[in-house]
């Protein structure tokens, strides 16, 4: 029975999400178009030759003679097929790039991410154990603050203090990891930090607010009664019943650090693929900025997709709408 | 108990205060500041904080404090505009989404996920490359990555709402469709839309910011916090109060209308209270 | 709590212990940093600032070139002639092969040019070959060609034109370069890095001491200048003064100048879409309140000079004709004396990649609101600010454009000859001079008619020059032996480590 219905679900939760998939593609592909610049323009030139067969010439290698709704459909076939096209600036294949670029930004993400995992969950344990507690409210002041606080105001705070104050650090800059590790490492840290704490913030209040519902509930207080030590009764029950949301919580913030890194990216001059969505825009390479966008839209409706079920099929206790 | 209550209570006030100040900066700037905020004086440029500048000054010797008292009008009314126009936007499709159901709320919420399945900053850097920027444009986007979270909200709050025995007892007597959905209903969602209307005006705030950061917010020499973060990035081995300063004004007022936000939910949905 | 926060700290210190390690260990690895990536390396139509300056002329090589003093140095020609007003005869160099391994001979040289004159390359330079009627291989090392009238600037465009072999085509240089230059192309990650490595064929391979050439793409200025700091680059191409001074600042750093300051900053003007600005008193009145002094001193800090031309002071027949300074007061009055006495309003587009004309834009904008006049600063991407400037749109746009040669005719062909159709429609005369003057061959009748030009352009103001500017250059201490000429163009054949 709770089989069947956890099926439906999934396949109902799946057509939902290749509904969006097609809005945003269509979405992505008018917004793209709309924008003003000419893209033949920006290959040409300011000085270069613009007679007309010269233009029609360069459009026509571009794709762009042909009426909108077929451009459309021709970019959705080639995506289909994990192809995104070639980018109007270089020439070089978007999918490549993108998913080079996909590569730096997880670095940053996943970094971020579990020193936010490692320093938030035994602060969200605690506080929420020992609610009203100093450390409890000392935690709650500092997920208030980092909540509010927008992620360049700290990124320019950490820079003013590690690089321009203490010079310990470079300011911004990225080496790739195979190339120099140590450099990859002392460019990463700023970024990292300044997302990881915002990430410690959300899940600090979230690991908080679940424990203290955990540990308010019959079975811990059972458990306790029964004379367990505190300790075994946090790993083997808080802990245990909190991993399956948590999972699914740094699971959506990872989906979407995707391309909410762009800021950080841009302020530490961390190459990943915000970074290279303001440069594309900027350059009006229309096939690189619907390809990046359309690969983080992607990826984010597919975690969320995932994570919902997962959470469905970890944690029976859900209710199936 | 009632200890904790006088502590909200404190905090609930620091946040008025800051507010009311911003306020009063965007209605009456020169009461805080002598100086023109678009003046230029080059044989000024970047001093330091001293006795006549305050907050010293930027690259074209333009005094900081009175920037940021300035400022403080194109970044409020982007967030109360935004807020306004997402109101606008979002209260009546989620209110029809919530009430009718069935294809007609497939359709909207799909609509919804598919803008909410861009990450805000993202879809405000598409859509900010269509139009040229003003205080206008700029609500137009933010409203468009922000509008459907009032959608859903408000659709999940119907959904709950129009069970309630009052609203079926509206049908019953014959009561038209609209005057249910707009006034019966609607007036059960106030709280939700009040709370989420401050939240989402600091929220608005932020985005400016963080647009006006990658260079695509109002157009110099225009006064704006995210704007002067953008530009003093580069002098940020010259002349650092001017860097910090919008950092910490942008940080306050977001603080402050987040603050005041919690307040509100807890005045208004006495429930969720914890 | 205070166990993380000690964690955080120690690594913050281990990673401080590292942070000297970094630089450059490999020597004869030298990496350049570049504001952005090009498109391809097609040097007919390939017109960006990075490739033109720091890749074109070490992949690719011309004739000659101008060094930094603006001399001619013999590259694949080792001499030239000019047999009378319209015939050249260029000896070229012999035992030079391409990169791939074809011998240079005068045929390449004629294939290149006809290709920029062929339109279905769409060569951007392609009009300053107009005039050449006949070329002749007189045998594989000497050339003749003959021009269908005089042209003076034609040495200064051989300078400019980088010579492809004749086995190749445009399309299949803008993945692959071959040219004859000191260092060969290996590899190119878009948006990445371009790597270049030392041509062990090369005409003068005994002095090339670098091994590789690797161009670094850094957008951001700050970044940029960080890897300086940091020894990940050695070089970094055209940087704004901001930087500059953060260069200047380090004693490590050293900044490499070019010798004249010879790119233009300007403004065009937009005579034909906005009345006020077609009348000369006005534009009088506007530039009496700009304050180039101060532009020139606080914005390029102290690099750059007031333009006192709308030539720059590096070309010939350049003559001091605009003596206008800073006088507010002169400005509102004359201003009064013309319709437009209440003021009005117009827009300037500028890049956004182009901090320096924007400063001056928002000096100059406060001063003229002082006269009534509204300036609005339209800062936008390359893409709408080129839609603008192609499709003569605006009231006004900030543009810079750099020297080629020391003839103005190469100026009055890029910058004037285009807006004959829109700002400079109203002055047929000026349009004529401009067209008879490149062709001429009489030194005082050009002499005459380049200042009448000059003259011309400062009382009608279709572009207006404010200040003109040195190439500035960082690079770390232990390099020497680049050149970088009036053009910008940098050259890296001679660079060593000293150590």
């Amino acid at each position: 029975m709770r089989f069947t219905s956890t099926l439906k679900y999934i396949c109902r939760r799946l057509l939902m999400s290749i509904a969006v998939l097609f809005i945003v593609t269509v979405m992505i592909f008018v917004i793209v178009r709309l924008s003003p610049g000419d893209p033949v323009q920006s290959r040409i030139g300011p000085y270069g030759d613009y007679s007309a067969e010269n233009v029609a010439r360069i459009e026509a290698e571009m794709g762009l003679d042909k009426p909108l709704p077929v451009q459309y459909g021709i970019w959705l076939k080639d995506c289909l097929k994990g192809n995104l096209g070639v980018s109007l600036r270089n020439g070089a294949s978007v999918t490549e790039i993108v998913m080079e670029k996909l590569a730096v930004s997880v670095e940053l993400i996943i970094v971020s991410i579990i020193f936010a995992v490692i320093i938030s969950i035994p602060l969200g344990i605690i506080s929420g154990i020992k609610s009203g507690s100093p450390i409890d409210q000392i935690a709650s002041v500092f997920s208030t603050g980092f909540l509010a606080m927008p992620s360049f105001c700290t990124g320019l705070l950490l820079i003013v203090v590690l690089s321009v104050k203490l010079n310990i650090l470079p300011a911004n800059g990225y080496v790739s990891f195979a190339e120099n590790p140590m450099m990859n490492i002392q460019f990463l840290f700023m970024p990292a930090l300044t997302l990881g704490l915002y990430l410690i913030a959300v899940l600090t209040r979230f690991v908080r607010s679940e424990t203290m519902e955990v540990a308010t509930s019959n079975y811990v207080r059972t458990a306790r009664a029964k004379g367990l030590p505190s300790s075994m009764v946090n790993k083997r029950y808080i802990l245990k019943n909190i991993t399956t949301t948590l999972v699914t919580v740094v699971g959506i913030e990872f989906a979407t650090l995707l391309g909410g890194t762009v800021i950080v990216e841009q302020l530490f001059g961390w190459s990943g693929l915000g970074w290279y969505i303001c440069q594309s825009v900027a350059n009006r390479d229309y096939p690189a900025v619907q390809g990046s966008v359309l690969v983080i839209a992607v990826a984010f409706v597919l975690i969320n997709l995932l994570m919902d079920i997962l959470y469905v099929i970890l944690d029976p206790r859900i209710e199936l709408e | 108990m009632l200890k904790k209550k006088s502590k909200i209570n404190f905090v609930t006030i620091f946040a008025l205060i800051i507010l009311a100040v911003v306020i009063l900066m965007v209605i009456f700037p020169s009461l805080f500041t002598s100086y023109d905020p678009l003046e230029v004086n080059m044989e000024k440029k970047l001093l330091n904080p001293c006795s006549e500048h305050i907050l010293g000054t930027d690259e074209y010797g333009r005094d900081i404090f009175c920037r940021i008292v300035y400022g403080a009008r194109s970044s409020v009314s982007v967030g109360l505009g935004t807020a306004l126009l997402s109101a606008l936007l979002g209260v009546p499709l989620g209110l029809i989404a919530g009430y009718y159901g069935g294809v007609i709320d497939n359709i909207i919420m799909r609509i919804m996920d598919a803008f909410q399945s861009f990450p805000s900053i993202l879809l405000a850097i598409l859509l900010s490359t269509i139009f040229e920027t003003s205080v206008f444009s700029l609500i137009l986007t933010i409203s468009a990555v922000s509008f459907p979270r009032f959608a859903k909200l408000v659709r999940g709050n119907v959904l709950t709402i129009k069970k309630q025995d009052y609203v079926l007892a509206a049908k019953v007597a014959g009561v038209s469709k609209p005057y249910i959905l707009f006034n019966t209903i609607l007036r059960n969602c106030m709280s939700v839309v009040v709370v989420q209307f401050s939240m989402l005006t600091a929220t608005a705030i932020l985005i400016e910011a963080g647009m006006s950061f990658l260079g695509l917010g109002l157009k110099p020499p225009a006064p704006a916090w995210g704007s002067m973060l953008f530009y003093a990035n580069k002098y940020i081995n010259s002349n650092i109060s001017y860097i910090l300063s919008p950092t910490f004004t942008i940080f306050l007022v977001v603080l402050s209308i987040n603050l005041l936000g919690d307040a509100l939910r807890d005045l208004l949905d006495p429930k969720k209270k914890n | 709590m205070k166990k993380i926060i000690a964690l955080v700290l120690c690594f913050c210190l281990c990673l401080t212990v590292f942070a000297g390690c970094g630089g450059n260990a490999n020597k004869g690895v030298l990496t350049i940093g570049l504001e952005a990536d090009v498109d391809n390396f097609d040097p007919f139509t390939n017109q960006q600032d990075p490739f033109v300056r720091f890749i074109n002329f070490n992949c690719y090589e011309a004739l000659f070139h101008y060094d930094e003093n603006m001399q001619l140095v013999m590259d694949l020609a080792t001499s030239y002639e000019k047999v009378n007003e319209t015939t050249y005869t260029f000896k070229l160099r012999e035992n030079v092969t391409f990169h791939n391994g074809e011998a240079f001979t005068a045929d390449d040289v004629i294939y290149t040019i006809n290709t920029i004159k062929d339109e279905a390359t769409g060569a951007w330079r392609s009009s300053q070959y107009a005039n050449v009627a006949e070329m002749k291989a007189i045998d594989n090392y000497n050339l003749e060609i003959k021009l269908s009238a005089p042209q003076a600037g034609f040495i200064d465009n051989l300078a400019y034109t980088a010579i492809v072999s004749k086995s190749t085509t445009p399309a299949s240089l803008t993945t692959n370069p071959v040219g004859t230059g000191a260092f060969k192309f290996v590899s190119w990650t878009p948006n990445d890095s371009i790597k270049f490595a030392k041509y062990e064929g090369y005409w003068e391979a005994d002095k090339v001491e670098l091994k590789e050439l690797v161009f670094k793409i850094i957008p951001d200025s700050t970044v940029a200048v960080t890897n300086l700091k940091s020894g990940t680059i050695q070089f970094l191409g055209s940087i704004d003064i901001e930087s500059a001074n953060a260069v200047a600042e380090d004693k490590n750093l050293v900044l490499i100048e070019s010798k004249s300051a010879s790119t233009i900053y300007e403004f065009e003007i937009g005579r034909h879409n906005n009345s006020a600005l077609a009348n000369p008193d006005v534009v009088k009145a506007m530039f009496l309140a700009l304050d180039k002094e101060t532009v020139a001193k606080q914005v390029f800090g102290g690099k750059a000079s007031v333009a006192k031309s709308p030539f720059p002071s590096v070309s010939k027949y350049y003559a001091e004709v605009d003596t206008d300074g800073y006088d507010i007061e002169k400005a509102k009055q004359l201003l009064s004396t013309t319709p437009y006495k209440d003021g009005f309003e117009f827009e300037v587009f500028v890049l956004n990649s182009d901090a320096a004309s924007q400063q001056t834009l928002i000096i100059w904008q406060a001063a003229l609101k002082q006269l009534g006049i509204n300036m609005k600063i339209n800062i936008s991407e390359i893409s709408v600010w080129l839609d603008a400037y192609l499709n003569r749109s605006y009231d006004m746009i900030a543009n810079y454009y750099s020297m080629v040669g020391t003839d103005p005719s190469t100026y009055c062909s890029v910058i004037m000859a285009a807006l004959a159709d829109y700002q400079t429609k109203d002055l047929p005369e000026l349009n004529n001079l401009i067209t008879t003057s490149a062709n001429g061959s009489d030194e005082t009748v050009r002499a005459n008619n380049y200042k009448q030009i000059q003259e011309m352009i400062v009382k009608y103001r279709p572009v207006a020059s404010y200040v003109e500017c040195a190439n500035i250059n960082g690079t770390t201490g232990e390099l020497s032996g680049v050149t970088v000429n009036a053009m910008g163009h940098g050259f890296f054949k001679y660079a060593t480590f000293s150590k």
